[in-house]
């Protein structure tokens, strides 16, 4: 039976192969942009940073060339600097990342066309792949409470949240996250209490060994893909596991998606080889799904369709 | 542009972006491993999401000390000093450390209290007893000059 090939199908192909057929280096200069528009997170509540990256972004992306042009870019390294050099002990690995990112735009753009994108490709996936070595090895290594599943069962049994996603994945009820809160408020605010004690399941306790035992295994994973060389062996699954990453990610920790996920997106995306055109409209997409997870209440969705879910 | 010029720029390019990732990196896990003070979750050496002792489980605690004992207190909103505080939860440097108890100290000055202790405090936790304890990163205690302690 044929399917019918109505406007809005059409309109998803045409935004599909626009998507495949934009050069990396305009996708992920513009993914970029928008990230400032809708992440405050990413440009801070400082308006003294926020303002010009704001203005910024809208230049690049309502006058087009803009988008790729040392004139806006230049003031965007500059803003972002200044911003991670006053915020150095407090902001997030994310907002370094990007720095260094914008760093890379600028050192790029003005090199001849034929080796710009090659270069910023090396550069965006040494970036991505360094980020998760030495993510992978504060997890790993050097960490004292990762592996044996404390960090990933602690924040599911205090974040609130973490709240829906530890009743769907550990049977965790809401009653027990608030007592772990007030516990802990104890423990905080009064001069003598030095030590409290939580309250979880069985379930949870499993669950957070296999939830820490995948993050290891997939940011190692990344680390491996990103700096394996050239475009064989283990290179070319990059970006399924940096995609799968995002995607298994995100849900858990939705208020990160739409800063650092995105970050990663862009990175992906500049990393990309020409020809890895369905890599791309992919990376576009899952920056959709993260807005969808951080603007929508995603988890408290999927906690009411799960029947095990207290 | 001239070839030398371009190579030098495309080394850059290549190399620069990721030279500092990694210098950046180093001097994290130097200063939040080796060193202690410095929680992982932060600095840019992506120690995120890899333990318990992150910038928002950690505690400023601000105690007056007078003749009468002890009194822990918290600072308003808006507070000109809210912002030390919340780098101290990150990175309590003994010097900045000792900075804020004087300014707190200066402020009570004239109220009676003798001595400012400020402490920084990080969590631990037992995934087995899940028992989470208070542990102690930095203290600094700063006198007010209001009579002897």
């Amino acid at each position: 039976m044929a399917v019918a090939d109505g406007p809005a199908r059409r309109g998803h192909a045409t935004l599909a192969a626009t998507l495949a057929e934009v050069d990396r280096l305009d996708l992920a200069t513009r993914l970029t942009l928008i990230l400032f528009l809708v992440s405050d997170w990413v440009v801070s509540s400082d308006w003294a940073f926020s303002l010009p990256l704001r203005i910024l972004g809208l230049v690049g992306l309502l006058v087009p060339p803009w988008n790729r042009r040392l004139g806006l870019w230049l003031p965007v390294l500059a803003c972002m600097t200044a911003k991670t050099v006053a915020n150095w002990w407090t902001q997030d690995n994310h907002h370094f990342l990007l720095t260094y990112w914008c760093l890379a735009v600028c050192l790029a753009l003005p090199l001849p066309d034929d080796e710009r994108d090659p270069i910023l490709a090396r550069s965006a996936k040494l970036l991505l792949g360094l980020s998760f070595l030495f993510a992978a090895l504060w997890k790993g290594v050097l960490s004292p409470d990762f592996l044996d599943g404390a960090y990933f069962h602690y924040t599911f049994l205090t974040d609130d949240r973490f709240a829906d996603m530890a009743a769907i994945i550990g049977q965790v009820p809401d009653a027990a996250i608030a007592h772990n809160r007030a516990e802990l408020g104890r423990l905080y605010g009064t001069a003598d209490a030095t030590a409290v004690t939580l309250q979880s399941t069985p379930l949870l306790r499993t669950t957070t060994r296999l939830v820490t035992w995948w993050t290891q295994a997939i940011e190692t994973a990344l680390a491996v893909t990103f700096l394996w060389p050239g475009r064989g062996g283990l290179a070319r699954l990059r970006n399924w596991v940096l995609l799968v990453f995002a995607w298994t990610t995100y849900p858990t920790v939705p208020n990160v998606g739409v800063s650092f996920g995105w970050t990663l997106m862009i990175l992906g995306t500049a990393g990309t080889d020409p020809d890895d055109r369905l890599a791309r409209v992919l990376y576009a997409a899952t920056c959709a799904v993260l807005m969808v997870y951080h603007f929508t209440p995603f988890v408290a969705g999927l906690r009411v369709l799960t029947p095990w879910a207290p | 542009m001239p070839t030398d010029t371009t190579a030098r720029l495309r080394l850059a390019a290549l190399y620069l972006p990721s030279v500092l990732l990694v210098c950046v990196a180093l001097v994290q896990i130097r200063l939040g491993y080796f060193g202690t003070l410095l929680t992982p979750s932060k600095g840019g050496g992506y120690g995120l999401f890899s333990t318990v002792d992150k910038q928002p489980n950690r505690q400023v605690r601000i105690t007056l000390i007078g003749p009468s004992g002890e009194q822990l207190v918290s600072l308003r909103r808006k507070h000109p000093l809210e912002r030390a505080v919340y780098e101290a939860r990150a990175y309590p440097r003994p010097a900045r450390l000792g900075a804020l108890a004087e300014a707190i100290a200066a402020e009570a000055r004239g109220s009676g209290t003798q001595a400012v202790r400020v402490e920084v405090w990080k969590l631990a936790f037992d995934p087995d007893t899940l028992a989470v304890t208070r542990v102690r990163v930095a203290e600094a205690t700063a006198p007010t000059g209001d009579g002897s302690r």
